[in-house]
């Protein structure tokens, strides 16, 4: 096992964190899935207001590759379908019916993939709707139907605020994370596994799974991270990469022949009643999942609180949302903060207090603590960098629209993870900067 | 609610949008974020921010420039009385100062805060806390003789010039607060060139026996061969301790090396101050000075056989590396680059305070020059770096 130290990595220490219990939850009335937010697709529907779906059947695909296909997640009719501005389909509404049933994928034990080739495999995954769990570096796109990839990178466990914890998710099912790494297996001569060095229980239950140990806090886990320090020639920059909890997934395509729709998302935030995980499937309202928030004013976020998109009260989960985030939104004004020793104020470097004396969890809100300012080149996102890029020049090139520039020096490393801009002083979006300007490459390469 | 929260609640109004005073949010909101922490929320998908903001970040400038300012304030009432023949009790000499170097700060201020205004209501931007230093930086480098219609007029250059007509704080290239100072230094050399800087507040015939009024600098830069400089000092009254310490006339904020060094740290503990430029421009004195000894002769300067310690106490040394070199936004963007930014200032700072007699002291040109190449220590720096990448471009 080889161990990676992850530089210029940070510890939050936020508060709302998710307790190890699993709760369940029940289905509403309907279903959304939601196309605009898988990014770097061109979703074309498969089917049309009034089709009945049932749990597996394709709603819509990639216009470019009709391999690579979205299943529903439930069982009904599907009751409308919402375009958004351009005729963009927005989102597939799915009224369901008592029963469920699931459309029959082949399948496929650990002895018959053995005698599978690799593009069989790949297909087997298409069939099944789990194409989408891969993700193909350096855009995080998902790969095209027939690419082999030059490796693959699976992160058991999840550093940022919050997200699902191995502890849980994995409990009890390491027998199938096994058979799900022999899938991947099957699909690239590479695989690589990485789990966080604090994680000791992990890695005795994983075993000779675990290829990688990488240590640091947020986001030492992250796979771009890992792919980062792990990449020996440029050959493997295109490389994939896999959450562990879709690896499970796999495994369950796999071993039971249907469209596997349970996932285990943690509900948390301060103003969550109870941070916990939750067993939810994709297309649930955030009121199934996680019900009200206190009387004041909140934020609901879709994924981690550094990286995850803003939603609503009404919002729904994802096709790759992994956690619904319930924080206050703004905070009370207070008076003459920045003359304050400030104990209890979180910050990336020591000109607070609190990076001295204080080790309690900080909390949450979304409060700029600041005001928009052009960049100072104060230094400070370099110190908080992963991948060792110049966070301050890239964003300087990128909006003067020297791309070259900016590739030259390793953008396309760049993680996403938005440590950057939460440490920036001057409040620059560096991370939507950056998000469009990797955008608009992909579709300048791709077409 | 805190009442003076109430109040600004009401005052908000008129600035709306679409309300009569729209134009003069900026002015408004400058006044509020002072007192207040800001209302806004994050929009991008890092919903959570860090505490440090631009504010608390110049804040702390302030507090480690507050000792040299306090002291400033003192030696300037000291130098002045002890020129004149009067007594040096601390609350006279306190009071002669403030009388002295007060007004010279507020001129800075107001008339540099005017134009940050005037510019930050035509572009409508929020107003930039960076001229907070700015304004304070200023009247610490400048001697305490200087008229105030000067201070007005530099620092009308130095924000206009060296700031604004680049887009504002964070994209000028070079320090305003040394443009503002390099502006009077030429434009009105007779007030600033380091003959006289003890503000004398007696008639001329009361002034006390011996008193030259010559900077230490003048005098070691006017020493001639085969002289010694360190003996023409101390027998016009410095000695090691006094420069070290500050008690000697010079500009306002930086005869003082201690009280720079005490700020120097403060800037390094919170790490708002890059240490690498410090450490740099520390290193560059040093050597430069020592070769400077090494190559003395009978021949050459007397300023050259200069003491090390000598040279590193007196002038503006400690002050323009720890509070000028270090200014972030005109110093290189890289903090290697930054190591060596700082070495190059301090060879250079030296080399213009001993060979070149017209200028009393280099670190303000030193540093402005340096500025000037930080782009290209920059662009250096990072071809070597990106040699060290595995290359990832399509």
């Amino acid at each position: 096992m080889k161990k990676i130290r992850v530089k210029n990595t940070y510890d939050l220490r936020l508060t709302g964190v998710p307790s190890r219990t699993i709760r369940e939850s029940s289905l509403g009335k309907t279903l959304s899935v939601l196309p605009t937010s898988i990014s770097l697709i061109k979703p074309k529907l498969s089917v049309k207001e009034g089709a009945s779906v049932k749990t597996g059947t394709p709603l819509f695909y990639d216009k470019r590759d009709e391999n690579i296909k979205f299943l529903s997640p439930g069982t009904g009719t599907v009751k409308e379908i919402v375009y958004g501005p351009r005729r963009c389909v927005d989102e597939v509404i799915i009224e369901l019916s008592g029963k469920e049933s699931f459309e029959p994928f082949k399948k496929i034990s650990t002895a018959g993939l053995k005698k599978l080739k690799q593009e069989d495999v790949a297909s087997a995954i298409q069939e099944g709707g789990l194409w989408g769990v891969f993700t193909e570096h350096p855009f995080r796109s998902i790969p095209r139907s027939t690419t082999v990839a030059p490796a693959i990178y699976v992160t058991v466990d999840n550093d940022e605020p919050f997200l699902p914890q191995s502890a849980v998710y994995l409990k009890d099912r390491e027998e199938d994370f096994k058979f799900g790494l022999a899938i991947l297996e099957a699909l690239s001569d590479k695989v690589y596994v990485g789990v966080s060095s604090q994680n000791e229980n992990i890695k005795t239950a994983l075993g000779a799974s675990v290829t990688h140990e990488l240590e640091g806090h947020y986001p030492a886990n992250n796979a771009s991270v890992f792919l980062y320090y792990n990449k020996e020639s440029e050959s493997e920059n295109k490389s994939w990469s896999i959450k562990g909890q879709d690896v499970l997934r796999l495994a369950e395509l796999f071993k039971e022949g249907k469209y596997p729709v349970q996932r285990l998302i943690v509900v948390a935030g301060d103003h969550a009643k109870k941070p916990s995980h939750v067993l939810a499937r994709e297309g649930m309202s955030v009121a199934d999942l996680a019900g009200k928030a206190p009387n004041e004013p909140t934020r609901y976020i879709a994924g981690g609180v550094l990286t995850g998109r803003q939603i609503t009260e009404k919002g729904i989960l994802g096709f790759n949302d992994y956690a619904i985030h319930l924080i206050r939104e703004g905070k009370e004004t207070d008076m003459l903060t920045f003359f304050k020793p400030g104990f209890d104020k979180p910050t990336f470097g020591r000109t607070y207090m609190s990076s001295l004396f204080n080790s309690s969890l900080f909390k949450m809100n979304t409060s700029l603590n600041g005001g928009y300012r052009a960049c100072v080149s104060c230094g400070e996102c370099p110190k908080a960098c992963p991948t060792e890029l110049l966070p301050q020049l890239l964003m300087k090139e990128l909006k003067a629209n020297d791309t070259e520039e900016a590739l030259d020096q390793g953008f396309l490393d760049c993680a996403g993870c938005g440590l950057c801009t939460y440490v920036c002083p001057s409040k620059i979006d560096l991370d939507t900067v950056f998000d469009d300007a990797r955008e608009k490459l992909y579709w300048e390469v791709e077409k | 609610m805190n009442p003076l929260r109430a109040l600004f609640d009401k005052l908000e109004k008129p600035f709306h949008k679409g309300a009569p005073l729209e134009k003069y949010y900026p002015l408004f909101e400058a006044m509020e974020s002072f007192l207040f922490s800001t209302r806004l929320v994050t929009k991008s998908k890092v919903h959570v921010r860090d505490n440090l903001g631009t504010k608390r970040f110049m804040s702390m400038v302030l507090f480690a420039l507050t000792p040299c300012a306090l002291f400033g304030i003192y030696n300037t009432g000291y130098q002045s009385h002890l020129a004149s023949g009067l007594s040096l009790d601390l609350v006279s000499v306190v009071l002669t100062g403030a009388q002295i170097v007060l007004p010279i700060v507020i001129v800075s201020y107001a008339v540099g805060l005017f134009w940050e205004f005037l510019f930050c209501v035509i572009r409508g931007h929020e107003v930039n806390e960076g001229f907070l230093v700015t304004g304070l930086l200023y009247p610490l480098i400048l001697p305490p003789t200087i008229p105030l219609w000067q201070v007005a007029v530099g620092i009308t250059f130095g924000v206009i010039v060296g700031k604004e007509v680049f887009g504002g704080t964070g994209r000028n290239f070079l320090n305003p607060a040394l443009t503002a100072r390099a502006f009077l230094f030429f434009t009105y050399p007779a007030s600033i060139s380091g003959e006289v800087w003890t503000a004398i507040i007696t008639s001329k015939d009361k002034i006390v026996d011996g008193f030259s009024g010559a900077t230490a600098l003048a005098i070691a830069a006017a020493t001639e061969a085969p002289n010694n400089a360190q003996l023409a000092m101390e027998s016009a009254g410095y000695n090691l301790n006094d420069l070290f310490i500050g008690f000697v006339p010079g500009s306002i904020g930086e005869t003082s090396a201690a009280l720079a060094i005490v700020g120097g740290l403060f800037l390094i503990i919170t790490g708002v101050g890059s240490w690498r430029t410090m450490l740099g421009g520390f290193l560059g004195a040093v050597s430069m000075s020592l070769l400077f000894n090494y190559f003395a002769t009978s021949s050459t300067l007397p300023f050259f056989q200069l003491d090390l310690l000598w040279q590193l106490s007196m002038g503006g040394f400690a002050f323009g590396i720890v509070f000028m070199a270090t200014d972030p936004v005109s110093s290189p963007a890289l903090e290697s680059s930054r190591f060596i930014y700082g070495f190059l200032i301090g060879m250079l700072g030296m080399i213009i305070r001993v060979i070149n007699p017209a200028y009393p002291e280099g670190w303000m040109l030193a540093i402005l020059l340096m500025n000037v190449f930080a782009p290209l220590i920059d662009y250096v720096v990072l071809q070597k770096r990106k040699k060290k990448r595995i290359r990832n471009v399509i």
